[in-house]
């Protein structure tokens, strides 16, 4: 099994239909914690992939273009932060076809280290990171491809739910300190549904 | 409601950069779509120096756009970072074959967004450097300190060293020279608003002052009771003097301004007691600009910045420079905007 143009553009595509359907829900926890203008503008963000998704066959250009629309239109922290995570994914998969689990792997190390570097943020912090880690984390090639991101979903998941109880330390929602305690960060939520559409998306 | 002269909240920028754009036609132009502000008649063989953050600080940062100083000025929405495409945008419009320095303030948001426009940049195969400045002495961590009124001393300085035809290392260390030799202290007699939220951002009683102000509106560090201009001027100088360990003899530059709201009145009362007040602490001041720079919307204060200089600064601070504010023809050691 190994990871084509075709695997990133449905990887995409869900994303695109999660996020979009849950717009209300990404507000709505933002209410809590942020400035509650997150579920519009990341929507937006991922709506206006429609455009790019059918102009290449190239893994890095696909995901150059869809990382450039995002931050283009969802100027947010979370779009730039995201967009710049696929450009750096695209960046290291120049010249591939298609890619092994092991090359998938690294790309998403690469994007942890993009977002890192840029934001300033540390895994525990409450941020997407928490979901980004144990993603990446599972991604390993012991069993079958389906199972591995299957694992990898599920610690996602638990990432996501484990930023309830943390409080933030970076961003706006560490301006509400230990009150940030009890609410899911919307970051985490938006990675944790961006992630999970790939296991519709295995051949 | 509060009171503004506006059109419509939202458009507030660009109309506002429409303007300025209008009554400089022969300095800077605009490209509406991203809100970038360049320069005309950019040169190929010099590095390119852009900057950018909220609106809101006007005459920052367009103002401050043309020969010896900035090519691009990035205006976000009023005290909103301007968004990573944005920043791209004006990097690949100014680049050159020497490299695009961005010099930026302490603000998370411009961080995020100039380093990611930044690799995106550097895809592209254009050389770029960060220079982030914090000169604000009203908070005691060093990592914390914000960006302020140094951050266009920077522009000056380093645009100067840029037009000479220096490599951007050294227009960088010249730019890092000027923040680490550079301190500002701001108060409020009054708070501001931002159009769009329509309410004050903090508020102060009669006969307080609110020290150690942000260029955002937001709350200073201290509170303390109305004082007249002199006593005002000599409180502020001290937390500088003290923080830049700057002593009798030394050579400063010296920035007086009001934060927007304040009458020119008051901004000259205050600007020759803080010139008195260095007097008798025995510093020698090269020059000094008395104005507006780096305001926070219709806010009633004052700021000061003071930095130290040696005789690379001063050279490059005294070169030709013409913008929509700073206008420095040789001999010209007094700005006032």
């Amino acid at each position: 099994m190994s990871f084509d143009v075709e695997f990133f553009r449905c990887f995409l595509k869900q994303a695109s239909i999660e996020i979009q359907k849950n717009e209300k829900l990404l507000t709505e926890l933002d209410s809590e914690i942020g400035d509650s203008d997150f579920g519009v503008n990341i929507s937006r963000g991922f709506k206006a992939l429609d455009k790019v998704l059918n102009s290449t066959n190239e893994i890095w250009e696909l995901l150059d273009k869809a990382g450039k629309t995002i931050m283009e239109e969802a100027s947010g922290t979370f779009g730039t932060l995201f967009g710049s995570m696929l450009v750096a994914m695209g960046r290291i998969s120049k010249g591939k076809k298609e890619l092994t689990l092991k090359e998938l792997k690294i790309m998403f190390e690469e994007a942890i280290k993009t977002v890192e570097e840029l934001g300033g943020a540390k895994r525990g912090q409450k941020t997407f990171l928490d979901v980004l880690y144990p993603f990446t984390e599972n991604l390993e090639e012991k069993a079958q491809v389906e199972t591995v991101l299957n694992r990898a979903l599920k610690a996602a998941e638990e990432g996501m739910n484990s930023t309830k109880n943390m409080v933030a330390t970076i961003g706006r929602a560490s301006y509400y300190g230990e009150s940030s305690r009890g609410h899911l960060d919307p970051g985490a939520v938006a990675m944790y549904l961006i992630l999970k559409g790939i296991k519709d998306c295995l051949k | 409601m509060i009171k503004k002269i506006l059109n419509k909240p939202g458009e507030e920028v660009r109309e506002m950069l429409e303007g300025l754009v209008m009554a400089f036609p022969e300095l800077i132009e605009l490209d509406p779509k991203y809100n970038n502000v360049y320069r005309k008649f950019r040169k190929k063989d010099k590095v390119a120096i852009i900057t950018g953050g909220g609106s809101g600080h006007e005459p920052a940062y367009g103002g401050f756009v043309g020969y010896g100083m900035l090519d691009a000025a990035i205006a976000g929405a009023v005290f909103t970072s301007p968004s990573t495409m944005q920043i791209y945008q004006a990097i690949k419009t100014v680049a050159t074959e020497k490299g695009v320095l961005s010099l930026i303030m302490n603000y998370t948001g411009d961080k995020i967004n100039f380093k990611a426009a930044m690799k995106l940049a550097e895809d592209d195969g254009i050389k770029t450097e960060l220079v982030i400045s914090n000169d604000d002495v009203a908070l005691k961590d060093k990592q914390m300190r914000r960006g302020t009124t140094i951050t266009v001393l920077a522009d000056k300085i380093a645009g100067a060293a840029a037009e000479e035809g220096m490599e951007i290392t050294e227009v960088k260390r010249i730019a890092q020279k000027v923040i680490e030799n550079g301190r500002d202290v701001g108060v409020a007699l009054t708070p501001c608003s931002v159009p769009a939220a329509g309410k004050y951002s903090f508020e102060l009683k009669e006969d307080e002052i609110e020290f150690g102000i942000g260029i955002h509106g937001e709350p200073g560090v201290q509170r303390i009771k109305y004082v007249p201009s002199a006593k005002l001027a000599k409180i502020m100088v001290d937390k500088l003097v003290e923080d830049l360990n700057v002593k009798k003899g030394d050579e400063i530059i010296v920035v007086v301004q009001g934060t927007g709201g304040t009458p020119y009145m008051e901004k000259l009362i205050f600007y020759r007691d803080v010139m008195n007040y260095l007097n008798s602490l025995g510093l020698k001041t090269y020059a000094s600009w008395v104005g507006e720079f780096l305001t926070s919307i219709e806010m009633q204060g004052a700021r000061v910045a003071i930095l130290k200089v040696d005789e690379e600064i001063k050279r490059l601070f005294s070169a030709p420079a013409l913008t929509p504010v700073i206008k420095t023809v040789p001999m010209a050691a007094t700005v006032m905007s």
